[in-house]
């Protein structure tokens, strides 16, 4: 059996919605349990977001309800401690008949495998008939008070008091839970009946915490540890027979040499000064198999032959080989002939502290490498499942690629202030695109993914684009913009068939995106030869799979919205600039800006002959806007060059006055960006 | 819409007999809190343990005592739980839950009382057969005869649980010759079964104490099972009636248990009281007496209502002379009905409780009282539905006077025939009403109680949500891995019969072909009867229902019990959803005594003279009340019981009641007017 969900309510910043972490499922878990060469990439369920987003929460209530049964005040959600308050003041007519006193909820869903044969005693109080069909069950564990009518009264007369402050009422309405925290975990089935239940009868949990070097001899106790476990097992008995005899040897010796040189002599200073039979002491040797392993190994290693202290061991590699000795700790505690009636849960939490980014990247394969061979050395059927919490992108990357999929990765960010979940597996993100060809869809998501991770785990929005000049000027814009340079936005550039492969994805990581895509609108020959200029979209169609995708599979341009909108998902494309449709980026610049001297410049020193031959002796500016197609067209080939050339007049140039302007498609995205974020 | 108003006047006196309670409360002067239908007597029992809580709560958590409230049926618990919320301190339950918890943990006692009870059986078995005409060929023989045949039976007790229902004939081909050194012994067969049962019973009870005294497994403990209402005393399982005698024995001659109780639990709250069993008063009464012997506080709080006295077992109006010295506390308001429906109740229990209605908008219900006939019952039930606008969300709840009505408007008036017609059921026809109709399964019969067991066991298997735990006992799926539960579950789930029959001997099927121990279990449980498998149901059946029957009339209880199996299933499954409740008809129909505790919007009550087997039952409480009756003395008690009757029927209507009559009215009409008012002909 193994633990499938939890549902996490009110509990920290946790609120009702949207709060469910899923663990690695049964099939993948049976799948790999039984290979010869373990992997536990696939194995492993991954806890990912940014700072403060709630993901140490997680496994923070698993321990609470595990091993410590109790939590504090503070560790309700505040919004949710709000809502009770005011509920009360509602009811306090009626003597609050309806309502319940503030509780915590935790349904944790446990899986049991087909043809398993774990003991399931524990767990048929919260089995029905219908969990005996699908495998899986649910137990509902609730922190709630043992005397509702005390507490009752007790807000009763905090109301009383009248007080006006809301803050001041409210702080007080806090303290009165934590006064009265005479709380107690009871435990439901799914039909609401109480069941009497212990959840550490049912699941134990080991946690490895992060920066857990605590000192400089901490691996050498973490393997004293070990070797102490080992001598203690069924194995070691004889080993440890051995060593007793030979502490029993030194303790006679040693005894006999304190009698000799000591003993005797303090014998007969205290005889001096009382009778023997009153005073006479025996000193002897005192060490025993305990005392000696508490202090018996030096850790050391080795560099080019000579033996290094651990003291001088990179922080680094000292934590790597704490998470590893504590995983040898927990798997040389493991009863040897341990039926499972248990889920056993290892978390390892951020476990990048001190490490390099390559060490990082290795990570699990480290700890792939030490679990295997410490499972080949014993025959012990642990089954366990790991958790690792992290904000690493590497550890990330490594686990994508090591398991080579998306799934058992939860994804936690803050929404509206509370934490928000977000399971991730393949079949959610595989592209839903048109052409029958997901699979290599999501093939191609798994391979280009690996060098964007970060941006797309960690960053505070995201924006797409179709090309170096838009790449170049928008990093440029957003550079100087004072209130969007405070956030944290990637700029992608990618092809727009090839970035709709990312779409489901950031759909479900709830990141603001701006998809900064073209008209890519369809000329036949004859107009691409006479470089006829658009200025009604009526009967065009696009080539532009995007616009494609969200204006409902139409090809048609005739009467295209201003904009497309789907989720948190914004695409931008070029609208009517100055008389005319541009189809790329280049061209709605021009058409934006064709009467701005910058531009006027660049597309004189790219292109200087046909730059002459449009505007004419006479050097009229407008032919630029009139002309707007077949310029972007010349540029085709020099697209970087314009890009820099740009860049380099924006960054050389004196004041901000006079520089040219972002198409509005752009800048209106932007600002809908700043709404996203909530830039007022 | 009316009753929503409350009169600041009233709610500032009903505060008051609130208070008069919390101060009797505090200084454990024990109170027994009266008053009528309607009026919040939950919502008073709920707000003193409320006061408990709050005022003494903490005392009582550090010398870790509990406060104890018992009610009278599970449905009640259930609802006092919802009204308090979570309550580490108030242990909430009915009565014989809370003895069996007070006394449970005093085995090496009970054991003792047990192994009394057993002999005391065994000698009223031995009287039996000393005594009655009908085991004299069994006195004829001498002791090591008597004692032969006892061996002789013993041993081919297989074989007579599966003869049981043969005729005379086989039945003597089969025994004949094994018997022919007992002279007479078989000359009447019914009779020689009878002897035989009887001396099988005493071999049970003696094997019983042997084990006890041997201090064999499974013979240490007393065991007691809500779930079963019936005495296996050599299995060492008591009753509901046997665990209430067990417990005032226990409790009555150990003082130092007594001190236990009192100090573990000084608070007692006891919700109707006045269909309380006496045996639980006196333990109270015994409980008081020594606490103020010891000078420990000790409070009980008597909350009820003796005019909805309406079951014999409870003590109603004497509760006094069991327990003394109570402090009698009146609340006279109605919080359910329309002053309409308050005045006419009043006038029935004509008594010290007088409610007036605590709204000030009570005006807007109606009562009318029609005196018609039979014949006109149909007509006026669907007047009414169409008057009411009745629907499954605004029902008519339709009171009748006898179990067959109810059976027949429910569904399964061909289950009732059969009972009522059993020789069991026609000697005590009283007790068909709660036996067969009740709604607290509790108090079943033996045989309906065994039917409910097997109707709840598939009917629970058909759902996907019935917990594991409803179905197996820990000791059943201990040691289980996922597997075995699977494979278990899936055959039950095989179990099928389109009647009760194939049901049965689907279930017997799955019994004898699986090898399972704890599949056998399970099934023994659920039959729980002594002999199975080697007796059938159908002999369990006529052993019970038909008792000591008649060689003649074999035949004919043979087919009874074969049709009664054949009935169709769908009214066994109409009966099982009566017995919860759960008819989903715009009409529900009751008896009286079903309605306890209830509330409906719209009532019909059809009455008449006749009650149950008593054809003046009704005629001759109008009587007395016509004539002032100075015979009411001598008739005291049924009058009273009546009166109960016909109050709790009557107060269940909160805006809408009619009566009607179904007999000639014209000798008790100014009685009526009395009560009623206004007597219309239908």
């Amino acid at each position: 059996m193994y633990l499938k969900k939890i549902k996490i309510n009110n509990f920290r910043k946790f609120r009702v919605d949207n709060n469910i972490v899923e663990f690695v499922d049964a099939e993948n878990y049976l799948k790999h349990k039984g290979d010869a060469l373990i992997n536990i990439a696939p194995i492993t369920t991954l806890i990912v977001g940014k700072n403060n987003s709630g993901k140490t929460t997680i496994t923070k209530a698993l321990e609470k309800l595990i091993i410590d049964n109790k939590f504090e005040a503070n560790d309700f959600n505040f919004k949710y401690l709000r809502e009770k308050l005011a509920e009360y003041k509602n009811n306090y007519a009626n003597k609050f008949e309806s309502v319940s006193p503030p509780f915590l909820e935790f349904i944790l869903t446990i899986g049991i495998e087909q043809n398993s044969n774990d003991l399931i005693t524990n767990l048929v109080p919260f089995m029905t008939l219908e969990n005996v069909v699908n495998s899986e069950l649910d137990i509902l564990i609730k922190y709630e008070l043992v005397e509702n009518e005390n507490f009752h009264n007790s807000v009763k007369d905090l109301l009383d008091e009248g007080i006006v402050d809301r803050m001041l009422r409210f702080k007080k309405f806090v303290e009165l839970l934590s006064d009265s925290m005479d709380f107690k975990l009871k435990y439901y089935n799914s039909n609401g009946f109480e069941v009497p239940f212990r959840i550490k009868d049912l699941i134990e949990i080991k946690a490895i915490k992060a920066n857990n070097v605590e000192n400089e001899k901490c691996l050498s106790r973490a393997f004293s540890k070990i070797v102490e476990y080992r001598y203690r097992s069924t194995k070691g008995k004889r080993d440890k027979k051995e060593l007793e005899q030979i502490i029993t040897e030194i303790n006679g010796a040693l005894s006999l040499n304190i009698t000799d040189k000591h003993t005797n002599r303090i014998n007969t200073s205290l005889n001096a000064i009382e009778s023997s039979d009153k005073l006479e002491m025996i000193l002897s040797s005192d060490i025993s198999f305990k005392k000696l392993m508490n202090d018996l190994i030096k850790y050391e290693y080795i560099e080019y032959g000579d033996n290094i202290p651990e003291t001088q061991f990179g922080l680094g590699y000292t934590n790597l080989m704490m998470i590893i000795a504590d995983l040898i700790e927990y798997m040389e505690k493991y009863p040897e002939d341990s039926f499972n009636s248990k889920v056993n849960l290892i978390s390892i939490e951020e476990p990048e502290t001190f490490m390099h980014p390559q060490m990082q990247e290795l990570f699990i394969k480290n700890i792939n490498e030490a679990i295997s061979s410490l499972l080949k050395s014993n025959q012990k059927n642990i089954n366990s499942q790991l958790i690792i919490t992290t904000h690493s992108s590497h550890i990330l990357n490594s686990k994508i690629h090591s398991g080579n999929s998306f799934n058992n990765i939860n994804y936690v960010t803050t929404l509206e202030q509370n934490s928000n979940v977000v399971s991730l597996n393949d079949k959610k993100i595989t592209p839903q695109l048109g052409d029958n060809n997901n699979e290599n869809n999501l093939k191609f998501l798994k391979k280009h993914i690996k060098y964007k991770v970060s941006e797309l785990f960690f960053s505070d929005a995201i924006i797409f684009v179709e090309g170096i000049t838009e790449e170049t000027l928008l990093r440029y814009y957003l550079d100087n913009e004072t209130k969007l340079n405070k956030f944290y936005i990637s700029i992608f550039n990618i092809d727009g068939a090839h970035g709709l492969v990312y779409h489901q994805l950031i759909k479900l990581l709830k990141v603001p995106a701006l998809v900064i895509t073209d008209l890519d609108i369809k000329r036949t020959d004859i107009e691409k030869d006479a470089f006829t200029q658009i200025s009604s979209l009526d009967k065009k169609t696009t080539t532009n799979a995007t616009i494609k995708q969200y204006n409902n599979e139409k090809e048609l341009l005739t009467n295209l919205p201003a904009t497309l909108l789907t989720e948190n998902l914004k695409i931008a494309f070029q609208g009517k600039i100055n008389g005319f449709y541009a189809t790329s980026f280049e061209e709605a610049f021009i058409l934006t800006n064709f009467n701005n001297q910058i531009l006027q410049d660049t597309i004189k020193e790219l292109k200087p002959d046909i730059y002459n031959s449009i505007v004419g002796a006479n050097s009229d500016i407008k032919e630029i806007k009139n002309n707007s197609y077949k310029l972007q067209r010349k540029l085709t080939g020099c697209k970087s060059d314009f890009a820099n050339k740009l860049l380099f007049k924006y960054i050389t140039s004196d004041t901000t006055a006079g520089l040219p302007l972002l198409p509005k498609y752009v800048t209106e995205g932007l600002t809908w960006l700043s709404t996203k974020l909530n830039i007022v | 819409m009316g009753l929503s108003i409350i009169s600041s006047e009233k709610r500032e006196q009903e505060i008051d007999i609130q208070k008069e309670i919390f101060n009797s409360i505090d200084q454990n002067e024990n109170i027994i809190f009266s008053s009528g239908a309607g009026s919040g007597k939950t919502y008073s029992l709920v707000e003193s343990l409320k006061h408990i809580i709050n005022k003494h709560g903490s005392r009582l958590k550090v010398h870790n005592q509990k406060i104890v409230c018992i009610t009278y049926t599970n449905v009640a618990v259930e609802e006092v739980k919802n009204r308090l919320g979570n309550s580490d301190l108030v242990l909430v339950s009915t009565i014989h839950e809370r003895i069996w918890e007070l006394i449970k943990d005093y085995q090496k006692e009970l054991v003792k009382i047990h192994q009394y009870k057993l002999n005391e059986e065994i000698s009223i078995l031995n009287n039996k057969l000393d005594a009655h005409s009908k085991f004299a060929a069994y006195r004829n023989l001498n002791n090591e005869q008597k004692s032969g045949l006892a061996d002789l039976m013993i041993s081919q007790t297989e074989l007579f649980y599966k003869s049981q229902d043969e005729n005379a004939g086989k039945f003597r081909e089969i025994f004949g010759t094994q018997l022919k050194d007992f002279p007479n012994i078989l000359k009447n067969y019914s009779d020689f079964k009878e002897l035989i049962k009887i001396i099988y019973k005493i071999n049970n009870y003696a094997f019983c104490l042997q084990h006890i005294d041997d201090k064999k497994e499974g013979y240490l403990k007393v065991k007691y099972n809500a779930s079963y209402n019936s005495d296996r005393l050599h299995w060492m399982r008591i009753s509901h009636d046997t665990l209430l005698e067990y417990g005032i024995k226990i409790i009555k001659s150990h003082n130092v248990l007594q001190q236990i109780i009192i100090d573990q639990h000084p608070y007692f709250l006891i919700d109707e009281y006045q269909d309380t069993e006496k045996t639980v008063i006196e333990i109270m009464s015994i409980l008081t007496e020594r606490s103020k012997e010891i000078k420990h506080p000790f409070f009980v709080g008597y909350f009820g209502d003796p005019a909805q006295n309406i079951y014999d077992g409870g003590i109603g109006k004497n509760i006094s002379k069991v327990h003394p010295n109570l402090k009698a506390i009146i609340k006279p308001f109605n919080r359910r009905s329309t002053e309409e429906v308050v005045t006419i109740i009043n006038a029935i229990r004509n008594d010290e409780i007088k409610q007036s209605s605590i709204y000030d908008d009570s005006k807007g219900g109606s009562v009318k009282f029609y005196a018609g006939q039979n014949e006109k019952i149909d007509t006026f039930i669907e007047k009414y539905k169409s008057k009411w606008g009745i629907s499954l969300k605004n029902k008519l709840h339709c009171f009748v006077l006898t179990n067959k009505s109810v059976a027949e408007y429910s569904g399964f008036s061909n289950i009732y025939a059969f009972f009522a017609n059993t020789k069991k059921y026609k000697i005590g026809y009283q007790q068909l009403n709660t036996e067969l109709l009740s709604d607290n399964q509790v108090r079943l019969g033996e045989i309906p109680s065994f039917i409910y067991r097997i109707l709840e066991f598939k009917s629970k298997l058909n759902l996907k949500n019935t917990p594991i735990q409803d179905l197996l006992n820990k000791h059943i799926y201990s040691d289980m891995d996922m597997g075995l539960l699977r494979a278990f579950i899936t055959s039950l789930k095989n179990i099928k019969g389109n009647t009760l029959n194939e049901l049965l001997e689907s279930i017997t099927d799955f019994y004898t072909s699986t090898e399972n121990k704890k599949h056998k279990e399970l099934i023994t449980q659920l039959f729980d009867f002594e002999g199975f498998p080697d007796k059938s149901v159908k002999s369990y059946l006529s052993e019970i229902l038909y008792p000591n029957i008649k060689e003649e009339d074999i035949t004919e209880t043979t087919k009874a019990i074969e049709a009664f199996l054949n009935i169709n299933f769908n009214e066994f499954e109409l009966w099982y959803k009566y017995i919860l409740r759960e008819n989903e008809t715009d009409v529900v129909y009751h008896t009286y005594h079903g309605t306890k505790g209830l509330e409906f919007d719209n009532v019909v009550i059809l009455i008449g003279n006749a009650f149950g087997r008593n054809q003046m039952y009704f005629k001759n409480f109008f009587m007395s009340i016509q004539n002032a009756s100075e015979a009411k003395n001598e008739y005291y008690e049924e009058f009273e019981q009546t009166k109960n009757l016909l109050y709790v029927a009557c107060s269940r209507a909160i805006k809408n009641l009619r009566i009607l009559y179904v007999d000639d009215v014209s000798d008790f009409k100014d009685a009526l007017s009395e009560i009623f008012i206004d007597v219309k002909s239908y």
